[in-house]
């Protein structure tokens, strides 16, 4: 009995930094659905902090979205799905795609948004096909060479963070596949 | 030795109280329900970008002064917000004992600047036009990017 001592302390220890950790779950649940993302925001870090599973992750990337904080909630969620892979889902795949779309990333937010179906509910779903018609027109034809420069742009502005960097360095090699040229495709395979 | 177990037991026992009642699942479910019930919706309008914008070439941290003017200037009323915000904050530090820094290291970045959805170029015109070019695209975020511009120096 004395030698499981430590691992029952530490399962206790645990339970309660749980706890701890749901009580800012709470009380970010609560703001956000009251409209105060910011101190969800804040509520959500420290709950993910208190508790190293990474749900909480997941739940700042999202606040960073309704902040219209797009390429943070971009890295944001790189990083949660990153650490908790197992919690991502269909409204957490809507939240990213409106963090694409804002970023400009259309491809990567139509890819986001075709996965949703019906398992997200009527109306996730329903937004999803909405911003899905709206990215469409955008995505037809091929693009213009400049859009893909600018990508490449904002890739290299970007590169003190490298995930974010990388999705646009990732949208702008999937633009240029869909032209008959493939300009400046190889050169970002290069990078 | 039974007076060790039964201590050991007490201590398991109590700390388990300790914890509130509500299971993960519970804080989970409530998140997601506050998710689900704040949809985001898209703010700017849907066009491939091109690099011979007028904003090309700004960067994130590029124009910031001229942002943080617009703000200033378009946003006085919020200061007292803000002020509000801090002070509810600094409260509530207390309450987290020695978790202060974690605290104040994310107020820094995040509440301070932040402005919510609506308040900032969240009107039908992409929000780069509405700041007359006044940097790149997440700009329409005005303060909210601001914050994490902040986050990144901490």
């Amino acid at each position: 009995m004395l030698r499981r001592l430590p691992v029952l302390l530490l399962s206790a220890l645990t339970l309660a930094a749980n706890s701890g950790a749901d009580e800012h779950l709470f009380a970010g649940a609560r703001h956000f659905r009251e409209g105060r993302f910011a101190e969800a925001l804040v509520e959500f870090r420290v709950a993910d902090k208190l508790n190293a599973g990474g749900e909480a992750a997941w739940y700042s990337a999202a606040s960073l979205v309704r902040l219209n904080r797009p390429e943070d909630a971009i890295v944001a969620f790189t990083e949660a799905e990153r650490r908790a892979p197992a919690m991502r889902d269909e409204l957490f795949d809507y939240y990213r795609a409106v963090a694409c779309h804002e970023a400009r990333l259309y491809l990567c937010a139509d890819r986001l948004l075709a996965g949703i179906g019906d398992r997200a509910g009527p109306r996730i779903r329903d937004e999803a096909l909405q911003l899905r018609r709206r990215i469409e027109p955008v995505l037809r034809g091929e693009p213009a060479k400049t859009a893909i420069d600018w990508y490449y742009q904002r890739a290299q502005q970007s590169s003190a963070r490298p995930l974010l960097a990388a999705a646009y360095l990732a949208e702008g090699r999937a633009l240029a596949e869909r032209r008959a040229d493939r300009y400046r495709a190889s050169e970002a395979s290069a990078r | 030795m039974w007076n060790v177990r039964l201590c050991m037991a007490m201590g398991v026992v109590w700390l388990a109280a300790a914890a509130p009642a509500a299971a993960d699942g519970d804080a989970r479910q409530a998140v997601h329900d506050a998710l689900a019930a704040q949809l985001p919706s898209v703010l700017t309008e849907t066009r491939l970008p091109d690099a011979n914008e007028p904003d090309r070439g700004r960067g994130e941290q590029g124009g910031h002064k001229d942002k943080d003017k617009d703000r200033d200037r378009d946003h006085k009323d919020r200061d007292h917000d803000h002020k509000d915000s801090d002070r509810d904050h600094e409260g509530r530090d207390h309450d987290h004992g020695g978790r202060d820094h974690d605290h104040g290291e994310v107020e820094r970045g995040d509440v301070g600047d932040h402005g919510e959805i609506g308040e900032h170029g969240s009107g039908a015109k992409p929000v780069e036009e509405e700041h007359g070019g006044g940097g790149g695209q997440q700009h329409g975020g005005g303060g909210s990017h601001h914050g994490g511009d902040q986050e990144d120096r901490h």
